[in-house]
Parts: C-alpha cells; structure tokens; sequence
C-alpha cells in the first residue's frame, strides 16, 4: 500500500459501518424472506390435481392371492402368477416405479423395511418376463436415505436386479391436491418418479403401528409425501385414506412372510416378529390390508382407516368377496 | 508506527468481545449434559469402533428417527435421544446401535421400559431393569431408557453389547430408580418380567399413570393393577366405564368391603379401593382366582396405610 491510497481512520470507520450496515441488511431481507414452511412456497396454481390411474383392468377372480411359503423369491413370484403372470400388468416396453417401504435404516431381518428378496425378483419379472424398459425404485426414508438404502439391502438388490433407485432429492417434489380431501392439499409430493413411468408396484409388509395400529400396503404410500409430514399423525387415519385415495397401483403385495406383531413400526428385535409365512399380491390395496390385519388379529372395523376406505370405495375390506386365490407352495 | 489511544481502545474493545466469546463457549460447553458426551467415549472399549457422527434428537423432531413410536416417548416426558452406530473393524457387517433416551425421570424411564418389553428374553443379571432378546440389549436406568440392536443374532457380539450398556450406564451414574409400586404386588404367582407402567389410556380406558403386572395362575393369565385414587373418583368414574361399555356386574361374595366385578364380553374384571389406592384385576379366568387375587392385593395394600 503506498501513501496515496493510506486512507484516513474515519474513512476506514465509515467504511466498516457501511460495509456492516449491508451485511445486516442482507441478513435481515434473508431472514424476512425464508419460509420455514415449504408449503407456503408453492402457489396453488402449481399444484398438481391427482395422479394418473396406474391400476389394470381387472379380471374376475383374478384380483388377490395369498402364497404360503418361508421363501419370499418363490411366493412373490407365484403370487403374481396367480393373478395371471407380470405381464398381465406390465406390458413390453413401459417403466415400472416399485415403492417399497424403506422408512428406517433397519437390516431386513427386523423386518421393518421391505424385503430385498422381492424387489430383486419383482424386478426379475419385470424385465424377464415383462420385457420393461425400465424398473425404478423409490421411497422417501423417515431417516438419512442413503443409509436406508444400503442397510435395508435395497440398494444391492437394486443393483443386482438391474433397477435404479431414485434418491428422494428436492427437485422431485412437487405440491399436489387431492380433489375433495382434507389433508392433502398443495403439499410436497415425491412426484417426479411417479410421474414419468407406466405402472406403480407398492411393496409393503405387515406391521404393528403404534399410531395407526397396523401399517400395510395403504400406510406404505406416506413414503411419498414430503415436508413435515409428521403433522398428519394426529389425522393418521385420514392421511391413510387420502393416500390410498390419491394413488391407484397396478398392483400391491403385501409380505407376510414375517410379520412384527409388536413394537412398531420400528421394531428393532426379532422377537417383535412372528412366522406366518404368506404374501399376498392382489389389485385391491384395501383387501390385501384387511387380509394383513387379521394376521394380526385386527378385524376391519378395528381399524378406522379400513373403514374410511371401504366408505369411499377404494376397495373392499371383505377380501373373501374377490374368491382370492389361496396356494400352498410348503407341500 | 506508534499506537493512538484510539486504536488502544478498539483494540482493547476487539479482545474484550475475543474473550467474552471465549467466556460464553466455555459456559455452554458445561452446560451439556452427561449424555451429549457420553457416546463420544469408547463403549466398546475397542471392540467396535463409532462409524456414525452422533445424531441428537429432540421433542420436535424425535419423528425423524422413529416416526410413529415417537408418541410413547412423548407422551413419557420425552427430553432427549442420542443415537450411534458402532461396527467392527475387520468385519464392518457386525455393528452394534446405542439408543439413549432421557425421559426426565424414572418412572417416565421405566414406563417407555416396560411398555415395549419382549416376551422371548432373559434378564440382564446386572441390571436394574433390562433384558437381552437374541439380537439386543433393552435396559431403563435412573431417568434413561437405552436399546443396543445389534446385525445379527451372534452371541458374541450381543455380549459386547451387553458389556457396552453395562458401561453406559455406569458412566451415566443413573443409580437405581426407586419404582415403590413393585413391592405392593403380592409375590405369589407373580410373573415379574410383567411389571409394566401405562402413563395413559390404559385398559382402552383414560386410566393413567397405571402399573399393571400379570399373575399365572392354572395356565390362566390375571393381569392386576394399581394407581392412586386419594379421592375415590377413578373408582367410581372407571366403574362407570365398564358398565357403560357393555358389562354387566356380577355378585360376588367378598372379603373387600369397597369392591365391583364385571363381566365385560367374556372378560371378568373386579375393581377396588384400598386407602389411597385404586385398584383391579382382570383377565379370562375362573372367578375364585379373580376374587383370591384381588384379595391378597387389598391385603398388601391394606398394609401400606
């Protein structure tokens, strides 16, 4: 620095002062302009009214059934058959979304995440026998997703089967309404994935829960809701029903292989499970629920979110109506 | 250059601020609890090694890490969670998780405690109130309730789990929660490992702050409990409720002089006051089983007057 540029003590004072007061104004428009509340970001006139109809046609008798085997490979896979083989809901060339439940970083064997065995044979069908182009995987986690992932075994069955998993990044989300719900309205929604494929698989298994009393196929849609969703448990049965309202699958199975019959929906022991051994594939989410239920000893009219849904005609809680297909694969 | 007395004070001002920080830090620091720091040690005493940053959890945001069953923790004086994942070196598959919850005192501790206990697990045999189940370590000590899930069913590894807890706790200092309910149950047939305290909603009921415990009687299961009633208002009001909720009373003949039975859709409960207590049985069994276990619980509750 030479003489000339030596600037006098006031100078360099009322240059910290101004150089403080911008900072603080910066600061204070940052403050004033950040919204804690993401909901609030979108206008309404961005949000997306439903979701496509991703569900098949559906064919007498032909709508649930429930495999009685220890192996999860060999009854999802005869499960589906049952209701007349993957191609019967994947067609050449489409792209799938598998949603599974992948809420905790939690190993399989606790059960409280879908099990890897499934989605790498979902995935097998998919591409083997359906010839799809495509199979993603997708869920929002409860806890850091890249763990759940990986200690769920997801993620290596995703890469050994050949599907792609979507991380649930930011950019996915996208506010959407169900039309005449309560709660669903212009909220955040893993949207992206869904939206740019053909068929939607839920993947979910039989849970206790502690707000819910059971989580199942239905509950295994909150995985795809984003900002503070955890407001909804107090509206646990409603959230439940909008969800199941809002999303039409092409088919849900439900394992049922081992299911946690207390201490969820984390668990954290296998003594929170019990062996029963079945899966059930089936076109009507709210028949494979109540199916799921009495495995753990609910009736339907035990569970409100049940007979919310049979009220708006989302499905029938009466499984035994659609004549399901019952097989043992145990000899 | 020389100073100026101007720049002696800014500079003076800036170290006094410098300092003031320093103050600030170092009495924020002390503030931190015993279990901010705890899961920084070595628990494992080098048989598995931190692979995870510590991750804190408070009220607001418990959801986050356990979603729905945020509510029992809630809903029992909730304060904190600390959580950790250790692994093995030479085989990172083989990791052990600390969950430490502060629930603000012993009873709340023991309530999240026993209202989770598994059936199919043995007693730690160190500990206050804690059990091992093949592939965990649950325990309740002092105002803390701490769970070890640990990857596989691998003894070994649940042993250094155990041997992890046991040194959890000792660092904690907890000490022994005093549950005074515990020695009102009457000893005979009692089944310990039952002891459960409900703070609410017991029974399907609004029955609260409830310590219940099962008795084996014939095969048969009786499961009492106790709450304190000084004013005699729960007994009527949850006397009220079984009536109103379909059951029908039945004559018994008694040694309690202040006494109810109900049937309610098969199920047989006989409800109680003794001094300032509340209490009952209920269950699926002969009624001379009912009416002798609700008889030996007035009695140790007559003593306690």
């Amino acid at each position: 620095m030479t003489s000339h540029d030596k600037i006098s003590r006031r100078e360099f004072f009322a240059r910290t002062a101004k150089a403080g007061l911008s900072v603080a104004a910066v600061a204070g428009a940052a403050k004033l302009l950040y919204e804690t509340d993401v909901t609030k970001m979108f206008s309404t006139s961005d949000s997306i009214k439903g979701l496509k109809d991703f569900s098949v046609s559906p064919i007498s008798g032909q709508t649930m059934a429930v495999v009685t085997s220890a192996n999860r490979t060999a009854s999802v896979s005869k499960a589906i058959e049952l209701l007349g083989g993957i191609d019967r809901f994947v067609k050449p060339g489409e792209k799938v979304l598998i949603k599974p439940n992948i809420g905790f970083s939690r190993p399989p064997r606790i059960c409280a995440t879908s099990h890897p065995d499934i989605i790498s044979e979902i995935t097998r069908l998919c591409y083997e026998h359906a010839k799809a182009k495509k199979v993603y995987i997708t869920d929002n986690p409860i806890n850091d997703p890249i763990s759940c992932f990986e200690i769920s075994q997801i993620a290596a069955a995703a890469e050994k089967s050949g599907a792609e998993i979507i991380l649930p990044k930011k950019n996915l989300f996208k506010p959407v309404t169900l039309e005449g719900g309560k709660l669903i309205h212009n909220w955040p929604f893993l949207y992206e994935p869904i939206a740019g494929v053909d068929k939607v698989i839920g993947v979910a298994i039989v849970k206790d829960h502690a707000r819910s009393g059971a989580s199942m196929t239905m509950k295994n849609w909150y995985g795809l809701l984003g900002g503070g969703r955890n407001m909804f448990h107090t509206n646990i049965n409603t959230i439940i029903t909008e969800l199941a309202t809002l999303i039409k699958p092409t088919l849900v199975i439900l394992d049922a292989t081992e299911i946690m019959v207390s201490n969820g929906p984390t668990g954290g022991s296998t003594s929170d499970l019990k062996r029963t051994n079945m899966m059930i594939a089936s076109c009507d989410q709210l028949a494979a629920d109540s199916f799921g239920a009495s495995l753990l000893d609910f009736k339907p009219e035990q569970l409100p979110y049940l007979v919310k849904a049979q009220e708006l005609k989302i499905g029938t809680t009466d499984y035994q109506s659609l004549k399901p297909i019952f097989a043992n694969m145990e000899g | 250059m020389p100073t100026s007395r101007k720049q002696s004070i800014v500079s003076f001002f800036v170290i006094i601020v410098l300092i003031s920080i320093a103050v600030a830090i170092g009495i924020k620091q002390q503030r931190y609890s015993t279990e901010d720091t705890v899961l920084k040690t070595n628990l494992f005493i080098e048989k598995l090694i931190p692979t995870t940053d510590i991750e804190n959890y408070s009220p607001s945001n418990l959801y986050e890490k356990i979603d729905g069953k945020a509510d029992l923790y809630l809903n029992n004086g909730f304060v904190s969670l600390q959580w950790r994942r250790y692994a093995d070196t030479s085989t990172p598959d083989n990791w052990a998780e600390i969950y430490l919850f502060e629930l603000g005192n012993p009873e709340n501790a023991f309530a999240v405690y026993s209202m989770q206990r598994r059936t199919e697990s043995s007693p730690l045999d160190w500990a206050q109130f804690g059990y091992a189940t093949s592939d965990a370590i649950y325990a309740a000590a002092g105002k803390y309730y701490i769970e070890a899930p640990i990857s596989s069913d691998d003894s070994a590894l649940l042993n250094t789990a155990s041997a992890a807890v046991k040194n959890l706790i000792s660092s904690l200092s907890a000490g022994k929660a005093e549950i005074p309910y515990i020695n009102l149950f009457p000893k005979e047939n009692l089944q310990t490992q039952t002891f459960k305290f409900i703070s609410a909603d017991a029974f399907g009921s609004d029955l609260k702050n409830v310590f219940a415990a099962d008795y084996k009687i014939n095969e048969k299961t009786i499961t009492a409990y106790i709450t304190k009633d000084a004013t005699g208002e729960i007994f009527d009001s949850y006397s009220k409720f079984l009536t109103d909720n379909g059951g029908t009373e039945l004559k018994i003949d008694s040694k309690i002089p202040q006494c109810k039975a109900v049937d309610l859709f098969g199920t047989t409960e006989i409800v109680f006051r003794s001094g300032q207590y509340f209490a009952g049985v209920r269950g699926t069994a002969p009624i001379n089983d009912f009416k002798q276990t609700a008889e030996k619980l007035f009695e140790s509750l007559s003593k306690q007057k």
